[in-house]
């Protein structure tokens, strides 16, 4: 028993610098949801009683990102009671392993139509804000040689002979690619402005990304994981990797993944079920798996994940029209790019979490939407999605056009 | 114009005292207020190193009566925006007033209503004459719509979650003994004499004093101490107990509240003024405050 699974619609809030005083730090993380489960329902004219599921990825489920909020939001908007919820947590993962879920289960029968996707307000639970064993529980940590994402980042920099010069080139890139996608509108059919109980605006578009950003300004920045090198994670490094000597913190917070706020949700199902509902398939969710490596490096996944997501599909990489691999930070795209070797400008063509930012929960979301919306704008067949995660893991999902 | 709108005396210590006369019978936030304030608070911010502190009072027999109904009445669809921006602005003077670096002293000569006590609340310390007429609170419930000069915020940081509520909610006004008790002023004292003298030694005694929620404290609903968690959780059922069907402006009020606590204050302040707007465009709104003029024969009184 297997069913196909069809994508048919995307939408996401716009991108809020993830602190106090970010566009969207005003609005409740809940709120984040209901403003698209609103959405979802009026531009498709939604029975919502044909929803069997909401599956939304949260890294920090907690306080107000508690108590699963995806059966809370669904109640608190309105929705049919007989719509479950479920949260889930891998990480940076998190918004796809929440769409490979909701397809394995429409795949498996256990339910016809689903909303998955993720949401995190990063400004009103910040990142770390749930704790938990690998940096805080001092075993753990020292059995497992944990370090932080960002360290990881200057690693695989430095074992890759990835200078300031690249990381700092890709990351302007990046902005460059997402304010000229603004500007031409290619996020207008997934953007859901977020608004106040009056109606006002509260943020209408990506607020990370810098329209005028210039090399020398990327260059000036000063490098952001030095200091935590500095208190002994670059030794943690180097007890796994003995030959590196000096780990060269090339990354700032000018070409990582800028912390921000949004929510970002697919609604997916079977054929019938799409049909019934009055549904157009617009792609179909075709495979998604996850790999694991070494968890010092950690960020390093992409590339093998996406191998083996080819592998199960039988495709080769020539084979796939446009990537999105999530820019936690510019090494790990570089070295996605760089071990896959596909081209560069077939990956992140809209920009990234660079420019736009990576609200944890939801980011795995994001770039299935902004996926689906470029293949279905240049008329393409095939896209892939994949991210690194921290404990060493990637993702990586398949779609193409219904 | 402005000369007449209020008094400014420093005396020899450096306090100033700022007596509020404002066109008409009682003192409200009109336009003519909105022109004067920031005006005077030029005027404060100019002088700030030769003050030790300032008094807020009035020259009418009542303090201050509150808001502008009048534009609330008047409010309608299309106006969000004005509404939205006039108001951030009324609050702008008040968080101004507040975060002058001097300690700031509510002189509370007469009845202290809606706005006027909300002016109160940016001072630092309320002290009020214990005279039999005044009455103190927000009644921006009655209304349908809420206190938006930082009202909602500030009383639940003063009072605490639940006992703030109790106020907003019921929208009820106290006499000054009363309002002692509960703590919706600080000092009642028996003669306008003893009024001023305790404003100026409170000043004296209380150098570099900041409000509650401008020094550093936790944020993050998952930061709250059991003790806020309990008020928050208990705040729902106790609505619905009290109200059966709590109005809309009470469970806006309700919700404002209990995030002020975790949440940055100017930020908290711009929720409470985004849903000033959402209320005061509600036809419950309109009904309430025109029947208040309707009704009235002086309208612009709110005791």
């Amino acid at each position: 028993m297997s069913n196909e699974v069809f994508l048919f619609d995307a939408v996401r809030t716009p991108r809020g610098r993830g602190r106090p005083g970010g566009g969207l730090y005003e609005t409740k993380p809940i709120d984040l949801v209901t403003t698209l489960l609103r959405e979802l329902e009026h531009r498709n004219g939604l029975d919502t009683e044909r929803v069997d599921d909401i599956i939304l990825g949260v890294v920090n489920p907690i306080g107000e990102q508690g108590s699963v909020l995806p059966k809370i939001a669904a109640l608190s908007c309105g929705w049919s009671e007989r719509v479950c919820g479920v949260q889930l947590n891998r990480f940076c993962a998190s918004g796809l392993e929440a769409i490979n879920t909701a397809a394995a289960k429409v795949a498996f029968g256990q339910s016809e139509l689903i909303v998955a996707g993720g949401v995190e307000s990063m400004s009103r639970v910040p990142m770390g804000s749930d704790g938990g064993p690998w940096a805080e529980d001092v075993a753990t940590s020292i059995a497992t040689k944990f370090v932080p994402q960002g360290i990881s980042a200057d690693l695989i920099a430095t074992l890759d002979g990835v200078d300031r010069a690249a990381v700092d080139g890709f990351a302007l890139n990046s902005h460059r690619k997402a304010s000229a996608a603004t500007r031409a509108g290619h996020f207008a059919r997934s953007m859901v402005p977020v608004s106040d109980t009056s109606g006002l605006p509260i943020l209408d578009r990506d607020e990370l990304i810098r329209h005028e950003a210039t090399g020398s300004a990327l260059a000036q920045l000063k490098p952001a994981f030095d200091g935590m090198g500095a208190i002994g994670f670059d030794a943690v490094v180097q007890a796994r990797y003995p030959e590196v000597n000096v780990i060269s913190h090339v990354h700032t917070a000018g070409n990582s993944s800028g912390i921000a706020d949004g929510a970002a949700l697919v609604l997916l199902g079977t054929a019938e079920a799409g049909r019934a509902a009055g549904l157009t398939p617009r792609a179909k969710i075709s495979r998604g798996t996850v790999t694991s490596g070494d968890p010092t490096m950690m960020l390093a996944e992409p590339a093998p994940v996406t191998r083996k997501l080819l592998k199960q599909a039988r495709l080769r990489a020539e084979d796939v029209d446009l990537f999105e691999v999530n820019e936690a930070f510019a090494s790990v795209v570089l070295r996605c790019i760089s071990e896959l070797r596909v081209d560069p400008d077939l990956v992140n063509v809209n920009g990234g979490a660079i420019a736009m930012g990576h609200p944890l929960g939801a980011t795995g979301a994001v770039l299935i939407g902004t996926l689906v919306d470029e293949l279905e704008r240049r008329d393409l067949k095939r896209g892939l999605a994949t991210l690194c995660a921290a404990g060493g893991m990637g993702i990586a999902t398949l779609v193409e056009r219904a | 114009m402005t000369a007449s709108c209020y008094s400014l005396v420093v005396d020899e210590t450096g306090i100033a005292t700022v007596g509020f006369d404002l066109p008409g019978k009682v003192n409200i936030m009109d336009d003519t207020f909105m022109q004067v304030m920031p005006r005077l608070i030029d005027r404060l911010e100019g002088m700030r190193e030769h003050l030790r502190g300032v008094i807020l009072t009035s020259r009418k027999s009542t303090f201050f009566a509150g808001g502008d109904l009048a534009l609330m009445r008047r409010a309608e669809r299309g106006q969000e925006q004005f509404l939205f921006t006039h108001f951030q602005r009324l609050k702008s003077f008040l968080r101004r007033l507040e975060k002058l670096d001097r300690p700031l002293v509510a002189a509370i000569n007469g009845t202290a209503l809606g706005g006027g006590y909300e002016l109160c609340l940016a001072c630092h310390r309320r002290i009020a004459l214990a005279n039999p007429k005044t009455r103190i609170g927000l009644p921006e419930v009655n209304f349908g719509i809420l206190p938006a000069a930082g009202g909602v915020i500030r009383l639940t940081a003063i009072l605490g979650l639940l006992p703030a509520l109790d106020f907003l909610v019921t929208g009820r006004a106290v006499d000054v003994a009363a309002a002692y008790v509960s703590g919706l002023i600080d000092e009642a004292v028996e003669t306008e004499a003893m009024l001023m003298e305790r404003a100026k030694a409170w000043i004296l005694e209380n150098a570099g004093t900041r409000q509650v929620w401008d020094r550093p404290r936790e944020l993050g609903a998952h930061r709250l101490s059991a003790e806020n968690r309990g008020a928050i959780f208990q705040v729902a059922p106790w609505l619905r107990k009290s109200f059966r069907q709590p109005s809309q402006a009470a469970v806006r009020i309700a919700d404002i509240a209990a995030q002020s606590i975790f949440l940055d204050f100017d930020i908290a302040s711009r929720i409470e003024t985004r849903g000033f707007v959402e209320l005061v465009l509600t036809q419950e709104a309109n009904k309430r405050i025109s029947a208040f003029f309707e009704t009235n024969t002086r309208p612009q009184r709110l005791d």
